[in-house]
């Protein structure tokens, strides 16, 4: 059983084999092409085609309706190739000498394996190669600073794509003749099926515009400006479709990461960790809600505008038909995580609710001394850490987690000018929770020592955190006041914590301070006295 | 359009075949503004004759020629109802293509008379 297209040819109505049409339809577009250089070519072209005509209704009979491709085949026979009736005409088939096996060669694109224009295609074409290395050396100039990309541009410009079968059979190199053509259009047939409508619609403008006559220069130009328009357009739609696809992408993946955890820490310098979410929800949050929800929700609400950027870059290169009610499910799923996302963060909102402050003044046995010396307690557990150069920020505050998985929070401590001439010492302590009783739990779990000896005050390295207790905003505030003209000194050990003030006074080799008019300052001059009574203790031993 | 003959005279000191098909075309040419002149006729016509004298292989090769004659003022043609089919293309030779025919028979002539000279006395 075979498909029959009806044709008009040259007045006479024809019952057509589909392969036999496809022959007869690309033998006459090969004449038009041959002699579109002729003045009066359409004239030629008719009479060809009513010539064709005459032949093959003496073929037909009453028993014999549909023409075949074996007639087809025998007319063009009778009728003769381009190059057989008028060699003259077309000076590339005079190049073209006999003994030249393989024929013309030209570079086109390749429109029948294309993914983007055709161009690695055609490449591999010319070459007898799988388009598929053509392709991967272009990515690979693609990842390798992008040059790839600009080449395909300009050889996309450049080169023109293969249109009729004699192009595509020059695009691979094989000489044009009837048994190439013939070949290549069996090869064709089957692809050509689907698309028989679409050339019947063709052909038909075809005759549409040979009635209409020879176009005129304004139509060729006004043709031209469109295409090339329609050209930087598409290159402008693929390039921002490529951006799409790789912000996108990216995107999703450090999403991804974040949310599930990959990677355990994101390090944004040698200082800070940013913790990937898991853990970070696991201490903001703890055990009150379920960590597993949140990553979908924050995956949902984040990821599908992502995933729909990706989505649509895609179909800008590829241009692909839209999945159907894709857009408007993935929009009802996001506004419902987005309204879960809400409702988690008015869940997590409570848990921060109340606040509970805890106020000691440290009395010190010698107020009015001249040098208030701080030290830290030698056998804090804290002290392990105190080289620990990997600080967690949460919510500003620099904390880090212990072996034993507990939360060690660096205290604040501040200098502040005292209003008479004696040191005092305030100690804050705050937190956090769902309700004033449970702020104040968390309130009085801190472990966090401090105590006076003479002109000494000893406190803890870190705040730490019982280990079931989840982060709520815990912090140690220690406040000291310095009469104007006196001294402060910290051990060396403090260095190691890069507290926020040491970088105020910009020198972490100093440990003396003075208060002076202009607030605290590194006391050099404490320093030179120390280093004169080291040289003259030095000296004494000497002696 | 010069004179035809010359072209063939010229086209006789190359050495190709495609030289060959070219020297054809002149002839045909001459040849189609004969059958023309002699009767008015339709592509078919032609080509039976064509075909009888062994000058054409292919069918194609006439109709550019044809629209040549024409476009060079030479021919016109006509449309004439058909017992058999759709209308058929009559052509038929102008004054301007009667003068040209002339002139180009003799000049054919006196080539033939010219290589037969040469051929009779090698």
């Amino acid at each position: 059983m075979k498909k029959t297209l009806t044709i008009n040819l040259g007045g006479i109505v024809f019952h057509i084999d589909e392969d036999a049409y496809i022959s007869l339809n690309q033998y006459l577009e090969n004449l038009k092409k041959h002699f579109s250089q002729e003045e009066g070519y359409q004239d030629i072209l008719n009479d060809i085609e009513s010539r064709i005509a005459e032949i093959l209704n003496e073929k037909r009979s009453e028993t014999k309706q549909v023409i075949t491709l074996e007639e087809v085949a025998e007319v063009i026979a009778i009728m003769g190739q381009p190059v057989e009736i008028d060699p003259e005409e077309n000076p590339q088939s005079n190049n073209q000498s006999p003994d030249t096996e393989k024929g013309n060669k030209r570079f086109f694109r390749n429109p029948d394996e294309k993914i983007i224009a055709g161009v690695c295609s055609g490449i591999a074409a010319y070459f007898h190669l799988d388009p598929v290395w053509v392709r991967l050396i272009f990515i690979i100039f693609i990842a390798a600073g992008g040059s790839g990309f600009l080449l395909y541009l300009v050889l996309w410009f450049v080169i023109p794509e293969a249109q009729s079968t004699t192009d595509k059979l020059e695009m691979r190199g094989k000489k044009v003749n009837i048994s190439s053509i013939e070949e290549s259009m069996r090869k064709e047939i089957s692809a050509l099926r689907g698309q028989i409508g679409q050339m019947a619609s063709e052909s038909a403008a075809t005759v549409k515009r040979a009635g209409a006559g020879s176009r005129s220069f304004f139509e060729v130009i006004g043709k031209g400006v469109v295409e090339v328009l329609a050209f930087f357009g598409r290159g402008l739609v693929i390039l921002s479709g490529i951006i799409l696809i790789i912000i996108g992408l990216s995107l999703l993946v450090a999403l991804l990461a974040y949310t599930l955890g990959w990677t355990g820490g994101l390090y944004s310098d040698n200082e800070f960790t940013v913790l990937a979410f898991p853990e970070l929800a696991k201490l903001l949050i703890g055990c009150n809600m379920p960590v597993g929800f949140l990553q979908v929700i924050l995956l949902m609400v984040l990821g599908i505008p992502l995933l729909m950027l990706f989505y649509n870059g895609l179909r800008m290169v590829f241009r692909f038909d839209r999945i159907r009610h894709l857009g408007l499910t993935m929009f009802n799923i996001w506004v419902l995580a987005l309204f879960f996302l809400a409702s988690s963060a008015l869940k997590i909102y409570n848990l921060y609710k109340f606040d509970d402050k805890k106020q000691i003044d440290i009395a010190l046995e010698k107020p009015d001394c001249d040098t208030l010396f701080v030290s830290m307690f030698q056998d804090d557990p804290g002290m392990k850490y105190l080289d620990n150069d990997q600080y967690i920020l949460l919510a500003d505050w620099k904390t880090i987690i212990s072996e034993d998985k507990e939360l060690y929070v660096l205290p604040k401590i501040q200098i502040e000018e005292s209003n008479d001439s004696l040191f005092s010492i305030t100690q804050v302590a705050m937190a956090r929770g769902k309700s004033r009783l449970e702020a104040h739990q968390h309130l009085t779990a801190l472990r966090f020592q401090s105590a006076t000896s003479g002109s000494t005050l000893k406190i803890s390295p870190f705040l730490r955190l019982p280990k079931e207790e989840c982060w709520r905003g815990q912090i140690i505030d220690v406040i000291i006041r310095v009469p104007r003209g006196k001294y402060i000194h910290f051990t060396p050990e403090f260095q190691k914590l890069k507290l926020f003030w040491y970088y105020m006074i910009n020198s972490s080799d100093e440990s003396t301070f003075q208060m002076t008019e202009n607030g605290i300052e590194v006391n050099q001059g404490a320093d030179e006295r120390k280093a004169k009574a080291d040289s003259v203790s030095a000296e004494t031993i000497r002696k | 359009m010069h004179c035809i003959v010359l072209k063939l005279y010229y086209l006789c000191r190359m050495n190709t075949e495609n030289q060959n098909a070219q020297m054809r075309k002149g002839v045909l040419e001459l040849c189609i503004l004969a059958i023309i002149a002699k009767q008015d006729a339709y592509a078919s016509d032609i080509i039976t004759k064509l075909k009888e004298a062994k000058l054409i292989v292919v069918e194609g090769t006439l109709y550019p020629l044809l629209t040549r004659l024409k476009n060079d003022g030479l021919t016109v043609y006509r449309w004439e109802e058909s017992k058999s089919g759709p209308p058929r293309k009559y052509h038929q030779i102008t004054e301007t293509g009667m003068k040209y025919l002339a002139g180009l028979t003799a000049d054919w002539q006196d080539l033939i008379g010219s290589v037969e000279k040469i051929i009779g006395i090698n």
